[in-house]
């Protein structure tokens, strides 16, 4: 019996997380895994913002709109990606804490893998402090896959 | 992210000229019309200026953000200056703004520009580092002090 039943990939409009979708795409047909692909808005960023006075109300209603409409246009584009290869996608839209809504996802879900893009390289201490994909990485519960090589995966993916 | 990835050392100065709030605006975006990153420099001032008429991006103890989603760029891109007399920036502390950072992004480009946003916000928290910063006398010694903040250090 197949025990990896549903994977979970995590998009937040980065070039790795695109990446990191086609890889999600192939893993998922070649387990018949259910695939699942989550964009959480940052909405603790965007309140820092309005405490710091850096952003005004009118300013972070905005934002918060258009990340919406980013996390719509990112999802629907792994979809398509995914559909052209028979594969269906649960879309996940939150907001919040970006790491611990998707990890908080993770056990709603009872994800078995999450899949993320390649990590910044040289990461500094206080930069991992707060790179979302960095805490997902150490405080996910299930197997963490970190997807590289962008022309090795889309190789894989086109070959499908 | 990294502050120092959107950042080319030719849009940094410690010796911002401008008096005046407009002007500021102005001498930054030039210093990233400079850097190759402004393709529209008119475009990009009436941006920054619609933005502040909303409100101040100066923010307390010295430093102002202005910052605006444009079309005048096709990335993110970030000046930043020091004035050693300060500026009347319409402070919400009503003091005078010495540390300038100024952030363009293209539009569509939310995520990062937040995320970015969100990265002077804290590197200006520490009061050293904000004095350090203030007292820059070179374009290296901002980056220095910008990579040991972001080091850890």
């Amino acid at each position: 019996m197949n025990t990896i039943n549903k994977i979970m990939v995590v998009i937040d409009g980065t070039p790795q997380s695109m990446t990191a979708s086609f890889y999600s795409i192939y893993l998922s047909k070649l387990l018949d895994a259910q695939l699942y692909a989550i964009y959480v808005i940052n909405e603790k960023a965007l309140n820092e913002l309005l405490k710091a006075h850096i952003f005004i109300e009118e300013e972070k209603i905005d934002y918060e709109k258009e990340m919406l409409e980013d996390a719509e246009k990112y999802l629907n584009q792994v979809q398509s990606n995914a559909e052209a290869k028979g594969i269906y996608v649960k879309k996940i839209i939150k907001k919040g804490i970006v790491h611990e809504e998707v990890i908080k996802t993770i056990v709603e879900e009872n994800i078995d893998i999450v899949v993320i893009g390649e990590l910044r390289k040289m990461i500094s201490v206080r930069e991992a402090a707060y790179d979302e994909m960095e805490r997902i990485m150490r405080e996910s519960k299930c197997v963490v896959l970190i997807v590289k090589n962008k022309e090795k995966v889309e190789m894989l993916y086109k070959n499908m | 992210m990294s502050l120092l990835d959107i950042v080319n050392e030719k849009a940094i100065t410690t010796n911002l000229q401008a008096l005046e709030k407009e002007s500021v605006i102005e001498e930054l975006i030039d210093l990233l019309v400079n850097a190759g990153k402004v393709k529209d420099r008119t475009q990009a001032i009436q941006d920054v200026i619609e933005r502040e008429k909303k409100g101040s991006t100066g923010l307390e103890k010295g430093i102002a953000v202005p910052h605006a989603k444009t079309s005048a760029v096709d990335t993110l891109s970030m000046a930043i200056g020091i004035s050693k007399d300060g500026v009347d920036f319409n402070a919400v502390d009503g003091e005078y703004s010495y540390i300038f950072f100024m952030l363009l992004a293209p539009p569509g480009s939310s995520g990062p520009h937040v995320a970015a946003l969100a990265e002077i916000a804290r590197l200006v928290q520490p009061p050293l580092i904000r004095e350090k910063l203030k007292n820059a006398s070179s374009t290296q010694e901002v980056i220095n002090i910008i990579a040991q903040y972001e080091n850890g250090g």
